[in-house]
């Protein structure tokens, strides 16, 4: 309790830390209570009411606060569906990530010598390679749409800061003088890594977490663009871009309303991870 | 350092094998693509020889040291789509986006150290506050929304410029401009917490305290050292610039490797995607080689692992 | 060198060189260029071996066939052909123009004529070959006279050599340098000659002085691609380009509103239609199948996202073609109580049907998909639509990777219904879709051998009523119309083929 109270105590603090968190909070809520706080059901069409403009200018109305997309969908309500789908997107793809470049990290970073090196080597060849290539690359070969592929070809494209920060971090605690004499003790290696690597590795985990879920956020809406993201009917803020992209110059609010959230989100999760930084992990110059 | 510099660009060699591996992977699975080569209403006769020509049927590890021994020898494969040598088609397309991107990323060098030295060293003052919402900003924005919405106000509204294609140095504005806002917001957080924490050195503290003018400690002594790091981010930024500029390709029509590499995806011409992807990568590692070099001539005091 | 006399030396120079660019300009102003912005690159210079109609749209203005269609009614006249006769079923007699030469000055000859097709005839690598393939052989009577030799006999002679893919090429420039050489320094026999071609941004063909139907209208025609359909329209708003293809439907009224470009909705011959998958369940019932046809509201589709660019059209051959149904276009089918009452009859239980849509390809495709998908699932048809962007779909469509329907909208180049109706024979059975009847084949032969037109034309349109009405193999529903963004300043007509021929495009 009392940690809790230190830890709110520091964020209200920080102003962008609050601003940060706030938006968080509020991208959470609405996507756990879309159901709801969506007016509308957002597969539900209405020719009708096609490319209707929201609801302060000419022609729109209340019943569609933020306009509607090209097949009369309502807009504010698969804003609201959507922040589910890109924070799933976002937060698995960032687990998945985050897994296996500490574990690759710990491994490199600890045992040293032909693991390092060949970790080190795979992952120089992963990183040189642009992110969004090998993904479109990978969703056009394997064909499918799944949110469970784009999770884990996001989460492939990802791994490479987490395990190379890792790694660095592991570099330095190995010197540390508890863990040098925890060797001489004759602890194993593993019982090391658990104990007294793992624990002070964690600050710099979370903060490249989350920076980590606001890249995925990203890449999911350039992956949409392209054609290769979430498919319909499941809503993503990505998808909602693609599908307003032509109509930009005609009807801006289709793409410039999920385009707003996304900046919106972004700059709150990065608001928040800086905070974070500042506070759990001072050393982290930010990659 | 010699031998330092000798194991590193040793390193590059499984670096580049790995490379060839992963490429040839994706190249394997995804199938085949004899469907796509010949039209519809050719038999299945017609399909399997043309799959015994093009030596599909063989198993993983003979089609990956083929196709290794053809890299040596510069062979590439031939795009079904336009007939070509895949390797003349990328080599077609390099200048271009060396061109978009060398521009891209000076400007963005340029104002990403402008802005982020000032907010370093008008620290948490309005400037600063600014410049890091800027930056945020920047990161946040979708990338094509930044390049349409720049084309409807300077190429439309404002005729100013053409809206896309290449060939003069107008041509090449819009379509900078758009890399160099999405790039320089990365930059700028970089450098600036960079030169943060070089100012809060002790040698600075010195240059401070022996009473030189502020602007030649910031300027002498701790911009130098930054220049360090800096040479690194600028290496990390060149896939993204090369080949993930696709989305900026595409929309201002510049005939870059992004876009040649997407339509080769769209088209299933794999010998395009894996010619394309190789370069790239080429690129970026050798970048990543001269910036460690530098970085080692700069700062020989660096202990690498 | 004092001061003064050096500012003297540096402003003298600053002026000249500032008027330069004035000269250029005025010199550009008098020259006559044309610019065509399309949503892809050409594929390549090799006539026989693209079969694409962006690729055609340039390369028709490179290189002429033996006889074209007319801009404005489609039908054939002779291009580098003086004359033609049919000898007997199966032999054509062409006589060739006597002025044509090639953009090297050599001159073009009946020799050509035999490389050219013989080549694609036998070449099964060819994207061509399975069409050309019906000739046998191709005869030079003398060096301006040519028979060509088909298997049997063949009635669509003149639709075969006037179809995009026909062109002639250059089979002396090719035997002597290679066809590789002939890729990277093209010739033809057209009114434009080869310039230069930056892949995936433009080609560029100039004036062909000696040209044989007179001097050519524009000094150089300029064919951009421009993929992003926001980044054409804005070139075409700001006068940088002349004529923009696949316009999306939100931008219409812009292009109009804006003085100086107008939108102009040409005909063409794609239709709407969903196919369905002819041995699985439950698309293998035919009353499932006719329930379909009946559930499309094809009028409000076309009232609501099409903007009236369409007509409801319930055979996949359209106007234009030789040997449409003209009973099953422009009427109204819509019945969704007939939908659900044939649905009940079927004794369909609710099995999930997937509905594969392409995005981006054809005019709102995505979202006529999408409100098909739900006028179906409003029959009571449990359907599952999956919107793929184009590459992805045609993958998948090619190999029949989808659970029970899927939307395309085919195009005919051919401009005869046999070429269209040929897919519903046994012999070509394929993953996609895979019909058979003896009598459907039959009746087929009967009409592919057929020389009398009016007999073929009650032929073709007998096997339209079977596939589409009896059977209800696929659901056509909508003819779309086709539309171009152009400057003002031109006059367009726009062809049904979706060809550009640039030398009759001319400024008011």
């Amino acid at each position: 309790m009392k940690k809790i109270k230190r830890f709110f105590k520091l964020l209200l603090r920080s102003s962008t830390g609050t601003t940060g968190m706030v938006i968080v909070l509020g991208i959470c809520l609405c996507a756990i209570f879309a159901n709801q706080l969506a007016p509308h059901n957002p597969n539900e069409m209405d020719l009708m009411n096609m490319t209707k403009p929201p609801f302060w200018m000419n022609g729109g109305d209340l019943n569609n606060v933020l306009g509607t997309d090209n097949l009369g969908h309502d807009i504010l309500s698969r804003m609201l569906y959507g922040a589910r789908i890109s924070l799933i997107v976002g937060i698995l793809a960032t687990l998945a990530s985050g897994i296996v470049g500490m574990v690759l990290g710990l491994v490199s970073g600890y045992f040293g010598g032909l693991p390092d090196g060949i970790i080190m080597r795979v992952a120089d060849a992963f990183f040189a390679i642009p992110g969004i290539l090998l993904a479109l690359v990978t969703l056009m070969v394997f064909k499918s749409s799944g949110i469970l592929t784009l999770v884990l070809v996001i989460a492939a494209i990802s791994w490479v800061p987490y395990a190379r920060l890792i790694r660095s971090e592991v570099l330095r605690l190995k010197e540390k003088e508890y863990v040098k004499a925890a060797k001489t003790v004759g602890a194993s290696s593993w019982f090391i890594i658990f104990n007294h690597i793992l624990p002070n590795v964690w600050p710099s985990f979370i903060v490249i977490s989350t920076m980590s879920v606001a890249g995925s956020i990203l890449t999911e809406t350039a992956l949409s663009f392209l054609g290769v993201g979430i498919q319909a009917p499941l809503v993503s803020w990505g998808g909602m871009l693609s599908d307003g992209r032509v109509l930009l110059a005609t009807h801006w609010w289709v793409a410039t309303f999920p385009g707003i959230m996304i900046t919106i989100a972004i700059l709150g999760i990065t608001f928040l991870g800086n905070w974070l930084r500042d506070v759990l992990d001072p050393h982290n110059k930010g990659l | 350092m010699g031998n330092y510099l000798l194991k590193r660009m040793l390193q590059i060699i499984p670096v580049l094998l790995i490379l060839t591996f992963i490429i040839f992977c994706l190249v394997y699975v995804a199938g085949d693509p004899v469907a796509l080569m010949l039209p519809p209403e050719a038999g299945e006769t017609a399909k399997a020889a043309l799959r015994k020509a093009l030596g599909l049927d063989k198993p993983f590890a003979e089609q990956y040291l083929i196709y290794l021994g053809n890299l040596l020898r510069g062979n590439f494969g031939t795009s079904y789509v336009y007939n070509q040598d895949a390797l003349s088609l990328v080599l077609e397309r390099i200048p271009y986006s060396i061109e978009l991107a060398m521009v891209s990323l000076c400007c963005s060098v340029v104002l990403g150290i402008v802005l982020g030295v000032a907010a370093a060293h008008f620290r948490n003052t309005p400037l600063d506050l600014f410049v890091n919402g800027l930056a945020a900003l920047g990161q946040a924005l979708p990338g094509f929304w930044v390049a349409i919405m720049l084309i409807l106000l300077f190429a439309v509204q404002i005729p100013l410029l053409p809206v896309s294609g290449a060939g003069t140095w107008k041509h090449l504005v819009l379509p900078s401009a758009t890399l160099t806002i999405l790039t320089s917001s990365k930059i700028i957080p970089l450098i600036r917490s960079n030169m943060i924490e070089v100012m809060q050195q002790d040698y600075i503290r010195t240059a401070r305290s022996k009473g030189l003018r502020s602007s030649v400690v910031v300027f002498k002594h701790a911009f130098k050292n930054t220049l360090v790091p800096v040479i690194t981010i600028i290496a990390m930024q060149l896939p993204t610039l090369l080949g993930g500029a696709l989305i900026t390709e595409t929309i201002f029509a510049w005939p870059g490797l992004g876009m040649l590499i997407y339509r080769g995806v769209a088209n299933l011409d794999m010998t395009v995607v894996q010619a394309g992807v190789m370069a790239v990568a080429v690129i970026t590692i050798m970048a990543n080689l001269v910036s460690d070099i530098a970085y080692c001539l700069i700062d020989p005091t660096i202990k690498y692992q | 060198m004092t001061k003064k006399k050096l500012v003297a030396c540096l402003t003298a120079m600053l002026l000249v060189l500032s008027c330069l660019p004035a000269l250029g300009a005025t010199a550009e102003s008098e020259r006559k260029v044309l610019t065509i912005a399309q949503g892809g690159d050409i594929s390549t210079f090799d006539m026989q071996n693209h079969n694409n109609g962006v690729t055609g749209a340039v390369l028709c203005n490179f290189s002429h066939g033996l006889v074209e269609r007319a801009d404005a009614d489609n039908s054939w006249v002779c291009v580098l052909a003086e004359s033609y006769q049919m000898i007997d079923d199966s032999t054509w007699e062409f006589k060739l123009r006597h002025d044509v030469t090639w953009h090297n000055g050599d001159p073009f000859t009946a020799a050509d004529v035999k490389w050219t097709y013989e080549r694609v005839a036998q070449d099964d690598q060819l994207k061509e070959n399975h069409i050309f393939k019906i000739i046998k052989e191709v005869q030079i009577i003398d060096d301006y006279t040519v028979r060509f030799i088909t298997d049997g006999p063949y009635p669509t002679m003149l639709s075969l050599l006037s179809k995009n893919g026909s062109q002639v090429m250059p089979s002396k420039y090719i035997q002597e340098n290679g066809l590789d050489y002939y890729l990277e320094h093209p010739i033809g026999c057209g009114p434009y000659k080869f310039k230069e071609w930056v892949k995936d941004s433009v080609v560029v063909l100039e004036r062909y002085d000696d040209y044989f139907g007179g001097t050519p209208y524009w000094d150089e025609v300029r064919f951009r691609s421009i993929p992003e359909a926001s980044t054409r329209v804005a070139e075409l708003l700001s006068g940088d380009v002349d004529i923009i293809t696949n316009v999306p439907t939100n931008e219409w009224d812009r292009i109009d509103q804006n003085e100086g470009t107008e939108i102009v909705l040409g005909n063409g011959t794609r239709v709407f239609n969903v196919i369905m998958k002819w041995n699985t369940s439950p698309t293998q019932n035919q009353k499932v199948r006719e329930a379909v046809a009946y559930a499309i509201d094809a009028k409000s589709i076309i009232a609501s996202v099409l903007k009236n660019a369409g007509t409801p059209c319930y055979t996949r051959i359209a106007p234009g073609v030789f040997g449409q149904d003209t009973s099953l276009y422009d009427i109204d089918k819509y019945d969704a109580q007939k939908a659900k009452e044939l649905i009940a009859e079927s004794g369909y239980n609710g099995e999930e049907i997937e509905l594969l849509v392409p995005s981006g390809r054809y005019l709102m495709d995505s979202e006529v998909g999408k409100i098909v998908a739900a006028m179906l699932q409003q029959v009571g048809l449990n359907v599952r639509v999956n919107v793929l962007e184009w590459s992805a779909y045609i993958n998948k469509f090619n190999v029949g990777d989808f659970n029970g329907m899927a939307l395309i909208a085919y195009g005919d180049d051919f401009f005869d219904a046999s070429y269209g109706m040929n897919e519903y024979r046994t012999e070509n059975c394929t993953p996609i879709s895979c019909y058979s009847s003896e009598a459907y084949d039959a009746l087929y032969l009967e009409a592919l051998n057929n020389m009398d037109p009016v007999s073929r034309a009650a032929q073709l349109i007998q096997m339209q009523q079977m596939i589409f009405v009896d059977e209800c193999v696929q659901a056509p529903f909508i003819h779309l119309k086709v539309p171009y963004g152009i400057n003002s300043r031109l006059n367009f007509t726009s062809r049904i083929d979706e060809m550009f021929y640039v030398n009759r495009i001319t400024l008011k």
